[in-house]
């Protein structure tokens, strides 16, 4: 590798963190309550990738070419300055941070072992990602072929992309990436996928960090990593890692905004639930699973005035409808055909031999060792070992709604669309792994929040 | 078995998802999961309450309801199980991985992708292509390899993403007769690679 290759895949790392740190930065100004250095690092580069995407969608709709790399750059840059610049400082006091116990030579040999594994596995990650070129169906058929049309065409209309009601977050973030190497790369367009998941380990850690201390943080981590399926998606270039990354941390910055009240959190989480559905078309549905999570989160808080839960709700739903709605008027611009997921199909006397096929598929695949660990058997476990735990803890009873939600969104989806071929019929293992991947995190969260300190309701 | 710990591999199964076929259906194993799962939950819950046995066996009355410390320590242990049984599977995958990758650190283009590259390479810029091939796309791994083909082709175009007309003839054989002997009337081949691959422009 060159070093001209290297400074320019630099560029295309470094301009997303930048406007994303911008835009972080408008809204956890300095002060008490500012998260650390690489927390704000991480948030970034998720939140710049978005942003990049959301541009490269107004260029395409616009009719502006997008494969000049400076009409795609600059703007975003400029408007992420710009805004840090002009907006009011948002600051409220920080609650303690939760320490965790008392380390000892165990606890700190235990530690170093977990820091060994999470390297290793991050090791591979990269190796896995790095030494193979787009290799897997989805990427070459549907998300690697439309970063490759749009790099070439440098449009969006008059081309018959293949799948052209997906949403368009992941090839525009590959396609991002090509523009600043300058050609079509096979193996570094794919660093895209292990920046992101390494945006929202950081994401997880510190939040785990925040709530449970140091100890379980590291835990926690080891466990998100502990799957082995969710580890080979990070490199294989499947859209699922990145709506997984995006659900996932959209819930923890509603959890975090339960802990500090502070509106930037619910304004961050809209954002990030606003670029799920800009990853995939589930990522609409996952938009609704947040805002009952908010919608929950506020009915219990009762110091709260009915104005500030207004705002808040607001503050959530304007970032993530504006988001979501934008892809979805594009798609009424293009007149792009509906994937069969996306149509009614109901028949009442299917009802229950779609719903049993469903859920048998469903469980049968969340106790598949080989994909998922133990993580998914550990979740049921705890609810019959801390059953009062659970209860008490608000953090566990927004990530067990939150499974909830996930699991009757997809009964209903087997029952009432096309999609039932994947979710309960013959596609079923090429398809429900991939889709139990978006909420896997919460698994190992729930497992590091039931372990770590308790918090009062 | 050529290879020592070989049984290793069965940690890691990277292709569960691609459309290849993986060696097993991973729904064939659901039983055995479930087995599995029931042997671990007894066990951990049976070396729990064994550890406990002393005090439950000195308090009768209790003995259907632990007393609260003691509730403590069931939970306490009946986790630790659960998480040995975990760090022994992560170290386990890990392992696994680790041979994985050293197996595959150097990647073996496929047929369908070097035959493509050529074509691109003979071709350079944006071309619309008509496919001629007897890969279905409609089984595996067929499908499979015409995506391969058709993504590593562009920006020679075979799937009618770009409107306009089509400037060459793409013909890929891989079960019949070689790729000349399919050329259409009003065609010349001007560019084979390999007696499966052939790329034809209509006669002026």
């Amino acid at each position: 590798m060159d070093f001209s290759l290297l400074f320019r895949l630099g560029l295309a790392l470094i301009i997303p963190l930048l406007t994303g740190h911008a835009v972080i930065s408008a809204l956890f100004r300095r002060g008490p309550d500012r998260p650390g250095p690489f927390f704000i690092l991480a948030m970034a580069y998720a939140m710049g990738c978005g942003l990049i995407s959301l541009w490269f969608l107004f260029l395409g709709v616009a009719g502006l070419p997008f494969n000049n790399v400076y009409l795609v750059s600059l703007p975003p840059l400029l408007t992420g300055f710009l805004l840090r610049t002009l907006t009011p400082p948002l600051i409220s006091p920080l609650k303690e941070d939760v320490r965790g116990p008392k380390t000892n030579w165990r606890r700190r040999a235990i530690s170093a072992t977990l820091i060994l594994f999470i390297g290793t596995r991050f090791l591979l990650i990269w190796l896995d990602t790095l030494s193979k070129p787009l290799i897997t169906w989805d990427a070459l058929a549907t998300w690697g072929l439309n970063a490759k049309v749009f790099f070439y065409e440098g449009s969006l209309f008059s081309l018959n992309i293949p799948h052209g009601s997906y949403p368009l977050l992941v090839p525009f973030s590959q396609t991002w990436i090509a523009l600043h190497l300058g050609a079509w790369d096979d193996y570094l367009i794919k660093v895209f996928f292990p920046g992101i998941f390494l945006s929202y380990f950081i994401i997880q850690y510190h939040y785990l960090k925040k709530e449970t201390g140091h100890f379980w943080a590291l835990a926690g981590s080891c466990l998100l990593l502990s799957s082995n399926y969710y580890v080979f998606h990070v490199s294989a270039a499947y859209a699922d890692i990145v709506i997984s990354c995006y659900f996932c941390a959209s819930i923890l910055f509603l959890l975090s905004w339960r802990r500090n009240r502070h509106f930037s959190w619910l304004i961050l989480a809209g954002f990030f639930s606003g670029f799920g559905a800009f990853t995939k078309l589930e990522g609409s549905a996952y938009l609704i699973i947040h805002s009952v999570i908010l919608f929950d989160l506020l009915c219990r808080e009762r110091n709260l005035r009915l104005k500030d839960k207004i705002y808040g709700f607001l503050a959530f739903a304007v970032p993530a409808c504006s988001i979501a709605g934008s892809f979805h008027v594009y798609k009424m611009i293009v007149r792009a055909a509906k994937h069969p997921n996306e149509l009614l199909v109901f028949s009442l006397d299917s009802l229950p031999e779609k719903s049993a096929d469903f859920f048998q598929h469903f469980f049968e695949q969340l106790v598949y060792v080989e994909n998922w660990n133990i993580c998914w058997w550990i979740v049921p476990a705890y609810l019959l070992l801390f059953p009062d735990r659970i209860r008490e803890d608000p953090r566990l009873r927004s990530i067990l709604t939150t499974l909830a939600l996930f699991g009757l969104f997809y009964l209903g989806a087997a029952n009432l669309t096309g999609s039932y071929v994947y979710l309960g019929g013959e596609n079923t293992a090429f398809v429900l792994p991939r889709i139990l991947i978006h909420v896997f995190p919460l698994a190992p969260l729930f497992i590091a929040l039931a372990n770590g300190p308790k918090v009062k309701t | 078995m050529n290879e020592p710990f070989n049984f290793i591999y069965y940690f890691f199964n990277p292709h569960a998802n691609s459309m290849f076929p993986a060696g097993k259906n991973m729904l064939d194993w659901s039983w055995k999961i479930f087995a599995t799962f029931a042997l671990l939950t007894g066990a951990s819950t049976g070396l729990a309450f064994f550890q406990n046995r002393r005090s439950l066996l000195n308090n009768q009355r209790d003995a259907k309801n632990f007393r609260p410390g003691q509730r403590e320590l069931f939970r306490t242990r009946a986790n630790l199980i659960l998480f040995s049984i975990l760090i022994t599977l992560s170290g386990l995958q890990l392992s696994a991985h680790l041979a994985y990758s050293r197996r595959n650190i150097v990647f073996h283009p496929r047929f369908y992708q070097i035959m493509a590259q050529s074509i691109v390479a003979r071709f350079p810029g944006k071309h619309n292509a008509e496919l001629i091939t007897d890969l279905r796309p409609d089984i595996d791994p067929d499908a499979y390899f015409l995506k391969m083909f058709q993504y590593y082709l562009y920006p020679i175009d075979t799937n009618n993403i770009r409107s306009g007309n089509k400037d060459l003839l793409v013909i890929l054989r891989c079960y019949g007769s070689p790729a000349g002997q399919q050329i259409p009337e009003n065609y010349v081949i001007i560019y084979q690679p390999h007696p499966a691959v052939a790329v034809a422009v209509r006669m002026p």
